[in-house]
């Protein structure tokens, strides 16, 4: 597994997922560019575009579909596929709740679990699912995308131990705050606020989120599952 | 419609398959009556989901029959649809012919 490998990014429209689309590209993978957005990415070289919504059972099955029957395989999956909105709790519309759950913990379920139908033949599978120091920092304004990340955390965690006698380790990533358009509507003395309750008191970068990924993805790291890692120096 | 001898032999052949990676010996005699999972079968859950999962994909790759096998309907009854390969096969013929459990 120490070649070209067949990844799976969801959520790669824009900021750490278009930045993880370009680092395995880069890396010589075989990347699945994957979002509810239409492509921006034309299909060719390494990078096969497939719009679809991670919340959407059938359209996981077809995208799943179309990854078997073109590369036959599957080795690794980001779940980068994510959506945030901050505000307090007392008012936070329904719909919205639905929405964060549906996409940010839902999406992450059906994707694993059908990608484990196909890691399964080759018994290898590396599946990174994206959680938030928002989970420990328990920020607030944040409590129902933290509550949807601590799901996604849990979530990893027992779904680690199903599925690691089959070759597949699950794990997620923690990013602190990244200059994405996660966090564009936040005002910005709160990012200032959150940025100096790290201990490295900056804002991550795309690349310090891809490192981790990257560390999680590889082969050599198959003794390593069902862990949350922060970046930040969170814990 | 789905032919039945056809699907028999597709959940027997990756039943076979998951028997011998496990290392164990595929009974002899019916397919029909092969204990698969439950308290008689050789399959725990785990091997379970690699039946299922290899099943899926055959049924729609060789038969052009896209179907969610682990469905709410086979999760929830009493008595497992994958207890033998008789009764999977039967689960599989009654969702194509409701056309349910399909996905797109």
């Amino acid at each position: 597994m120490s070649g070209e490998r067949v990844v799976l990014v969801t959520g790669a429209s824009r900021g750490i997922g278009a930045h993880l689309v370009a680092h395995f590209a880069a890396r010589g993978d075989r990347v699945v560019w994957c979002s509810r957005s239409v492509a921006d990415v034309a299909p060719g070289g390494r990078v096969v575009p497939v719009q679809a919504d991670v919340s959407d059972e059938a359209a996981v099955r077809d995208l799943m579909r179309l990854i078997r029957r073109t590369f036959g395989r599957l080795d690794v999956v980001v779940n980068n596929a994510g959506i945030a909105l901050m505000n307090p709790a007392a008012l936070m519309p329904t719909q919205a709740i639905d929405r964060i759950m549906d996409v940010n913990f839902k999406g992450t379920v059906l994707v694993s679990r059908e990608s484990v139908k196909l890691m399964q033949r080759s018994r290898f599978g590396r599946i990174i699912n994206m959680s938030s120091v928002a989970v420990p920092m328990r920020i607030e304004g944040e409590s129902i995308y933290a509550a949807s990340k601590s799901a996604v955390e849990t979530f990893t965690r027992i779904f680690a131990k199903e599925v690691y006698p089959l070759g597949i380790t699950c794990n997620a990533v923690g990013p602190a705050p990244v200059n994405t358009d996660l966090i564009r509507g936040v005002p910005k003395e709160k990012i200032n606020a959150l940025v100096a309750r790290l201990a490295t008191r900056e804002l991550a970068s795309v690349e310090d989120v891809a490192h981790v990924v990257s560390f999680l993805a590889a082969p050599a790291s198959g003794y390593l599952t069902g862990q949350v890692i922060y970046l930040g120096g969170v814990s | 419609m789905i032919d039945r001898a056809k699907t028999e032999h597709l959940i027997a052949s990756a039943a076979q398959s998951i028997y011998e990676e496990r290392g164990v010996q595929f009974p002899l005699g019916n397919p029909r009556d092969i204990q698969l999972y439950g308290r008689e079968g050789a399959l725990d859950s785990l091997a379970l989901v690699t039946l299922i999962a290899e099943v899926e994909q055959c049924l729609d790759d060789e038969l052009g029959l896209p179907l969610v096998l682990a469905d709410e309907r086979a999760m929830s009854r009493h008595r497992s649809p994958f207890r033998t390969i008789g009764s999977f096969v039967d689960y599989v013929l009654t969702l194509a012919d409701e056309g349910g459990g399909q996905d797109s």
